[in-house]
């Protein structure tokens, strides 16, 4: 039996989130405190040294990114923070569960990431059909303001920070990083062009550090703690914990923090109850629409950045959502592409038209086409073009849902 | 110069410049990689994915647009997966692409489509979907329609507007698949599309295209293309004139080439049709009993020649004037000069820079030496701080203003704004300073004042380069103390605040450049406000170096040309005066006449000659290409000058305004119609070729001088084609003495060009300024109250101008139809609160009246003026402004004061 | 009031020949929604934010919110380019990239029902059928009185307590056929 470690979601339930005093009775802006006695690139070697990976689905290094980002372009006037608070992941609601239970964290974290690469300006740009989220947020940064942890010379260091909230409007895409630095400055949002990456020109063509909300909620505890504290959790590769969102056909939904390396049996045995009614255990879609499918034999692997990778499975954001026996892996995948075709921008070709064939022939497979083996294996082969043309991270998609399905449940596919 | 590395594409060496466009580089280097939605006038996109590459120690396929050369670089750009892939792209555009292909356009798809062997429905991969999307048709614009079926959404017409002509008018509607271009809100007719065609020229298929002559073109079939320039503003634009059958049906922007690079504007791209307009002038006319009646040309010619040769004799040579041409070629008016020189005998020619930029060019030419532009188009984009005065320049001058935006939108360039009235530019404005009419000089002395307390002064420049050294700079100083930010705003109503930080700016500036325009030039005090300009420059030293100088937009195609060639009552070729007579010795032995019989005094300049029509000392005049029933200021007084006359020519390529009080109308050929010359505005020698025949009887302006000096008795030489002319003109002035015809065949030449050799000239007064002792003259002048102002009985002071769509007296624009489709209708622009306190509405017609007469137009109500303030186009021979305007003159340069009437309304 | 007069007069405008269903009581004067920007004028809503591009999607946000009919009219989205010295197009283009706004009159209650995978495994597609035939129209409809508009979302994060929906700003889980009728039932008389 493993248990939750609660470290990023130690004050969910705990706190009333409405209240600044309460999160600073759970030790809140601790982390900011020490973070400004310290020099900004102790704090980047700090989070460096912890190991830390971006929490949003890519699992880049968090510290290097932030090297990146204060290290670029030295005479740029302006360098800025931008919250990736855009959850829209299908079957992902981590950040949600942070942003309205316990907003200061992740600010906290913005506020110590912002110190540690000289920003004097963030934006969080949050979903926007978050409501409760935004709410939530809004009277924190209030609030932050209110008691000197924003604003101009931050707690007598010196240090000044602006933080603005910005709202997503209904786009997927804007969820990934360049797009949302597009979104952010009032455009359409397509995805840029990489290089530059926004730790050289990001929003506004400044340098920008953008992070996911739980990394950044991550980030006041390695500095109040230290990152030894913060070593000991998880594996060599893939430290800390991360949040699994849990969803569909177990007894226990819901989200669930636990050390990086745990396997999934775990995670719906030990800790959502099991399947409902006992039922067979048929299929996970790990890490959402932009994920894979597993069977059963993937039920012992340790769910670590790199050994789903090995295994051409995927960490992603950390969403589960379990099929039990008699489910339809057709349909799950059918609705995945049909999400993509909805929110493909439209920029280059082969997602635009691509995500639209691929719902078409979807399709096909049960209208009766004779050979529908050729046409799955003309699929996934579509699917790999469109990984390796596409101009964002969308387009590249397709593929994970697609090929992990048809690898472990040909047959239904094919409508067997 | 960047570094050069090398790299090697699918095995070939190649060298290039680090840093440089890898898809440019292969292209470069006759390695032609699948692309569409790339274009070198273009950022990178990356939207078509059709020219990726793979690239050793690069994970998969990366976009060869959006890669830079670095050194050692190893690429494959083709191979069997990298070609499966682009097939695979393009048959997912012809997924959603109806290829119809109707032959009037270049379609790039359409030839990769045949190259990857996808033109058979039965080979493409995918069926076929762009019906069930739904895609609509935009066919509301005047000039262009947009089918979205067509479209392979490749942002090359949105970038072409947005980063090219700095419009940003056109956006991407919906998502994903069901995505298409819109102007507005999906209805372009109704955005703020101008209607440049810059997204025709850079779509790759036939999605956006003009909507004139379409039915006409198969670019495979029988199309002549004939490369050009402009016949409208003085930015000299490359052309390229397509040809059908004998007539002009499409219009171009001649890539890669100075001034414009491919860009046009509305006029450029769709002002064409007037060449083929049914009421061109197509035979002589001679008036007789009040009726115009056909002529044969010896007819009319021997009449011109007897009658010119009898005024000469009966009141003596001064009798005879003529008003010369911006429209024509320098060689036509070389000749036309030659002609009133010689076989009339006086100086007494003239043409519209007297109502333009007259008071610049005598200014400039006290202060600094030269009359025209210092530096070069492209300059306008590398600078940081634009100095923008009495300029319309985004209407007036609309390919020069992408220069400006370029550097607004690419490096932050910083542009001031002087000027009464609003204009498009204030938009990318980083400062607008809105003076009161007319009190431009008390604005620029606050700003001088400014510059030298704050000591923003270049000491080392004014000691080394300016005439009088400290001492003249102590005077100006003087001069200008009284200035205050307090007093100028008194005069001026500009906010002190605003006006202190115009000045620091400019100051301040790299690579400052001033534009001038006619706001400045068009006052009695016109000579004065250019005076003001060029102290401040010459305090700052703020010219005399790449990218730093002052610049005045010539408003038609051939002003410069004409002055350089000598069209002016007071200087010969190349701008040495009459009164030079050593340089007419020199003259009178190029043209094979005695020294003797070249006037050495001065001649009439424009107003003048009407004026001395008026007072019956000029008895017959001939005008070619001049309008001045509508363009010369106070017209009733015009009309009269005119009706006195006893024997008037004009000659032109329309009845105008002006024909009606001929004696005789001879037709002549337009622009495209002709080889020859013009000089735009940065002084760039520009070759004019004839793409199709004139009309009837029409003649080439410079035979029938010829013939007319012949028939006087006095033939001008013996040409027979414009380049004999030219070589003429270049041995008569020595700004021109390197450039020929052959060394303008591919690009223009600046001017001054001394040798064969000399490159030309891009930015002048590098080392010297051109007077006599190579300095700059200061010439500090004191602000005087306008003599004509607001009274109780003309309460509102009115400015003209001109308007994008329209052009001059409108001969030429309003004998089109895309551009009278544009804007067509005079009016006369009122403060809302002005409107309010008279009552006035929103197209209600009104009489003007002004002390010299009336007219009838329609209100608009806008912002865009001051209180107090009115505004109106001239160009429009149904409410000619200019009845309104003075004749009284600025007595250096004798310009008209186009911009300030006292004038009063009545509702009616 | 003005605006309230202005709110019906719009309803009748959008729909002419209307026919009044059961689901729609009364036309009311609290048609016209209550929201953050209390009926503002278009420019005094634009007053509060800077002139930057980078707030166009908050002003159109709000420019939304405060229609009475939840959406975007020309005029506003003119007066917003005006605002922020952008093209016409640079505006509606953003309008219509982003999912949340809307060109079209909506109803004063704008239901979204999640079909995101976790959704549709925890049968909510029965609760789309059911909400459509509760309110009579299909998805991407507003009832003919203008109380509702269906609309479909993509995951809203609600995954744990699948299937959802929300109605304006509040979200509702663990739907089915009963409970979306309850639901319904209280803002048909809200």
């Amino acid at each position: 039996m493993i248990q939750e470690t609660r470290i990023t979601l130690k004050n969910v339930g705990n706190i009333n989130p409405e209240s600044i005093d309460d999160y600073l009775a759970a030790e809140g802006y601790q982390g900011l405190k020490k973070a400004l006695t310290m020099e900004p690139f102790s704090i980047i070697d700090e989070v460096m040294d912890a190991g830390l990976r971006g929490r949003g689905g890519a699992g880049f290094s968090t510290g290097t990114k932030k090297k990146f980002t204060s290290r670029s372009c030295q005479s740029c006037p302006q360098r800025y923070v931008v919250v990736n608070a855009d959850e829209g992941e299908p079957g992902t609601f981590k950040d949600r569960i942070i942003m309205e239970n316990d907003p200061h964290l992740y600010i906290e974290g913005t506020i110590i990431a912002a110190y540690s690469i000289n920003a004097t300006k963030g934006f969080i740009y949050l979903r926007g059909e978050y409501y409760d989220a935004i709410r939530m947020t809004r009277k924190a940064i209030a609030d932050a303001y209110a008691k000197g942890y924003l604003g101009k010379n931050i707690l007598g260091s010196g240090f000044d920070f602006d933080l603005e909230l910005k709202l997503g409007a209904g786009s997927y895409l804007c969820g990934e990083e360049l797009t949302m630095l597009e979104s952010l400055e009032g455009k359409r949002g397509y995805p840029r062009i990489k290089p530059p990456f926004p730790a050289e020109k990001g929003v506004f063509n400044a340098p920008t550090l953008v992070n996911n909300v739980e990394t950044l909620s991550t980030i006041p505890l390695i500095i109040a703690k230290g990152k030894e504290w913060y070593l000991q959790f998880g594996t060599e590769r893939s430290r800390g914990t991360k949040i699994f969102t849990i969803s569909g056909k177990v007894k226990k939904p819901g989200f669930y923090e636990v050390q990086m390396g745990a396997t999934l049996r775990q995670l719906i045995w030990d800790l959502a109850g099991g399947m409902i009614g006992d039922k067979p255990f048929k299929a996970a879609l790990m890490g959402g629409a932009a994920g894979t499918f597993v069977d059963e034999s993937m039920l012992d692997e340790r769910m670590t950045y790199d050994n789903l990778k090995e295994k051409g499975a995927t960490l992603g954001s950390g969403a589960v959502i379990v099929l039990e026996e008699g489910d339809s892996v057709y349909d799950m995948l059918y609705n995945c592409l049909r999400f993509f075709k909805h929110e493909s921008c439209g920029k280059c070709v082969p997602c635009r038209v691509g995500t639209t064939m691929l719902v078409k022939e979807t399709e096909m497979l049960r209208k009766g086409v004779r050979d529908k083996k050729t046409l799955l294996d003309q699929m996934v082969k579509e699917a790999g073009l469109m990984a390796s043309s596409s101009l964002c991270p969308l387009g590249q998609s397709p593929i994970l849902p697609l090929k992990s399905a048809a690898r472990y449940f040909t047959s239904e596919l094919m409508g067997g | 110069m960047p570094n050069l590395v090398n790299i090697t594409i699918d095995n070939k060496k190649i060298q290039a410049p680090e840093g440089a466009n890898l898809l440019q580089v292969a292209k470069d280097n006759g390695i032609t990689i699948p692309h569409l939605c790339y274009h070198k006038k273009l950022t990178p996109t990356g939207a078509c994915r059709l020219c990726l590459v793979k690239i050793k120690d690069m994970r998969g396929m990366v976009t060869s647009c959006t890669i830079k050369v670095e050194e050692g670089m190893e690429v494959t750009a083709f191979d069997a997966e990298l070609e499966e892939a682009r097939k695979y792209l393009l048959d997912y555009l012809l997924a959603e692409h109806n290829d119809a292909y109707d032959g009037s356009y270049h379609d790039e798809f359409r030839e990769l489509v045949i190259r990857y062997g996808l033109e058979k429905k039965e080979n493409r991969r995918f069926p076929s979907i762009w019906k069930e999307l739904g895609y609509p048709k935009d066919e509301s614009s005047p000039v262009l329609s947009y089918d979205a079926s067509k479209c392979i959404k490749c942002f090359r017409c949105i970038k072409a507007c947005d980063e090219v002509q700095g419009k940003n008018v056109l956006s991407f509607t919906n998502r994903g698949i069901t995505s298409y271009i819109t102007g507005g809100f999906e209805k372009w007719g109704e955005s703020e599309c101008d209607g440049c065609g810059e997204c025709i020229q850079l779509c790759p298929t036939g999605a956006i295209v003009e909507k004139p002559h379409r039915s006409d073109i198969n670019i495979e079939n029988g199309i002549k293309k004939v490369r050009t320039t402009c016949p409208y503003c003085g930015v000299g634009c490359q052309l390229e004139l397509w040809v059908k059958d004998g007539k002009i049906v499409r219009s171009m922007g001649v890539e890669d080439i100075s001034p414009n690079y491919g860009r046009l504007c509305v006029k450029g791209r769709f002002g064409y049709d007037y060449i083929n307009h049914s009421e061109r002038l197509k035979t002589p006319l001679i008036k007789k009993d009040g009726q115009f009646v056909e002529a044969s040309w010896d007819e009319a010619l021997d009449l011109v020649a007897r009658k010119f040769k009898e005024t000469k004799e009966k009141y003596g040579r001064e009798a005879l004037a003529g008003y010369a041409s911006a429209k024509t070629t320098n060689e036509d008016n070389y000749l036309f000069m030659k002609l009133v020189r010689m076989v009339f005998g006086n100086n007494n020619v003239d043409y519209c820079t007297r109502l333009c930029h007259a008071s610049t060019v005598t200014a400039m030419l006290k202060a600094v030496g030269d009359g025209a532009g210092s530096n070069s188009i492209e300059d306008y984009a590398n600078s940081d701080c634009m100095l923008v005065t009495g300029n319309n320049m985004i209407e007036t001058h609309p390919v020069t203003a992408t220069f400006v935006k370029h550097a607004v939108q690419r490096q932050g360039a910083k542009v001031i704004i002087i000027d009464p009235k609003w204009t498009p530019l204030v938009k990318d404005a980083y400062i607008w300073l809105q003076p009161r009419l007319g009190t431009d000089v008390a604005l620029l002395n606050g700003m001088i004042r400014v510059i030298i307390s704050e000591d923003l002064v270049d000491r080392d420049f004014i000691k080394k380069r300016v005439d009088g050294g400290m001492k003249a700079f102590e005077d100006l100083k003087a001069l200008t103390a009284k200035y205050t930010p307090e007093y100028v705003e008194e005069i001026t109503g500009v906010s002190a605040k605003l006006m202190i930080e115009a000045a620091r700016v400019y100051a301040k500036a790299r690579k400052p450049l001033i534009a001038t325009g006619m706001g400045y030039s068009q006052q009695v005090t016109g000579t004065h406000n250019v005076f003001c300009l060029i102290n401040m420059m010459l305090i700052t030293g703020q010219i005399g170096r790449v990218g730093a100088g002052i610049n005045p937009p010539r408003g038609q195609n051939n002003v410069q040309g004409v002055s350089d060639v000598g069209t002016s009552p007071f200087t010969y070729p190349g701008y040495i005066p009459v009164e030079d007579a050593e340089n007419r010795r020199k003259v009178a032995k190029i043209w094979g006449v005695p020294f003797e019989e070249l006037d050495g005094e001065k001649g009439l300049s424009t107003v003048e000659i009407m004026q001395a029509a008026y007072e019956g000392k000029v008895k017959a005049m001939y005008i070619m290409g001049e309008n001045p029933m509508i363009t010369d200021p106070n017209l009733n007084h015009t009309e009269e000058a005119i009706q006195k006359l006893d024997f008037l020519v004009v000659q032109d390529i329309f009845p105008t305004e002006t024909t009606r009080y001929a004696d005789v109308i001879l037709p002549a050929a337009a622009f495209a119609e002709k080889e020859g010359t013009f000089v735009n505005s940065d002084r760039r020698v520009l070759r004019v070729r004839k793409a199709v025949e004139a009309p009837g009887q029409a003649r080439q302006d410079w035979h029938i001088i010829t013939e007319i000096a012949e028939r006087m008795g006095k033939p001008l030489g013996n040409y027979q084609t414009e380049s004999d002319i030219w070589n003429e003109i270049a041995q008569t002035a020595p700004i021109f003495a390197g450039i020929s015809y052959d060394r303008l065949e591919h690009r223009g030449i600046q001017w001054p060009c001394p040798g064969k050799d000399h490159p030309g000239t891009a930015t002048l007064f590098l080392e010297k300024f051109n007077t006599p002792n190579g300095l700059g003259k200061l010439h500090p002048v004191d602000f005087a109250e306008q003599s004509e102002r607001a009274d109780a009985k003309y309460p509102f002071i009115l400015n003209t101008g001109r308007i994008l769509y329209q052009y001059h007296s409108s001969t030429m624009s309003r004998r089109n139809k895309s551009l009278t489709d544009f804007a067509n209708e005079a009016y006369m622009l009122m403060h809302p609160d002005d409107a309010a306190h008279c009552g006035f509405h929103e197209g209600d017609m009104v009489k003007v009246i002004s002390r010299r007469g009336a007219i009838e137009t329609t209100v608009r109500i806008s912002e865009e003026v001051l209180q107090g303030e009115l505004f109106m186009p001239f160009h429009f021979g149904e409410a000619p402004v200019n009845k309104l305007t003075r004749d009284e003159l600025d007595p250096y340069s004798k310009i008209a004061p186009f911009k300030i009437s006292a004038v009063r309304m009545e509702k009616l | 009031m003005a605006a309230v007069f202005h709110c019906i007069i719009q309803i009748f405008i959008t729909f002419p020949n209307a026919k009044e269903t059961a689901l729609c009581t009364v036309i009311p004067v609290r048609f016209c929604k209550p929201n953050p920007y209390g009926n503002m004028s278009t420019k005094e809503i634009l007053d509060k934010f800077e002139a930057r591009q980078d707030n166009l999607l908050m002003i159109l946000h709000a420019l939304q919110d405060n229609h009475p009919q939840n959406y975007l009219t020309e005029e506003a989205l003119s007066d917003a380019a005006k605002y922020l010295k952008l093209t016409k197009s640079s505006v509606y283009g953003v309008a219509k990239y982003y999912s949340m706004f809307s060109l079209k009159p909506r109803g004063k209650y704008i239901i979204r029902v999640c079909v995101s995978p976790v959704c549709e495994l925890m049968k909510g597609k029965e609760v789309l059928a059911q909400l459509e035939e509760t309110l009579g129209i299909i998805a991407g409809e507003t009832t003919p009185c203008g109380r509702f508009s269906l609309e479909i979302a993509e995951c809203l994060g609600q995954c744990q307590e699948a299937p959802s929906m929300m109605i304006n700003d509040k979200v509702f889980n663990h739907l089915d056929s009963k409970k979306v009728n309850e639901v319904i039932s209280k803002y048909r008389h809200k």
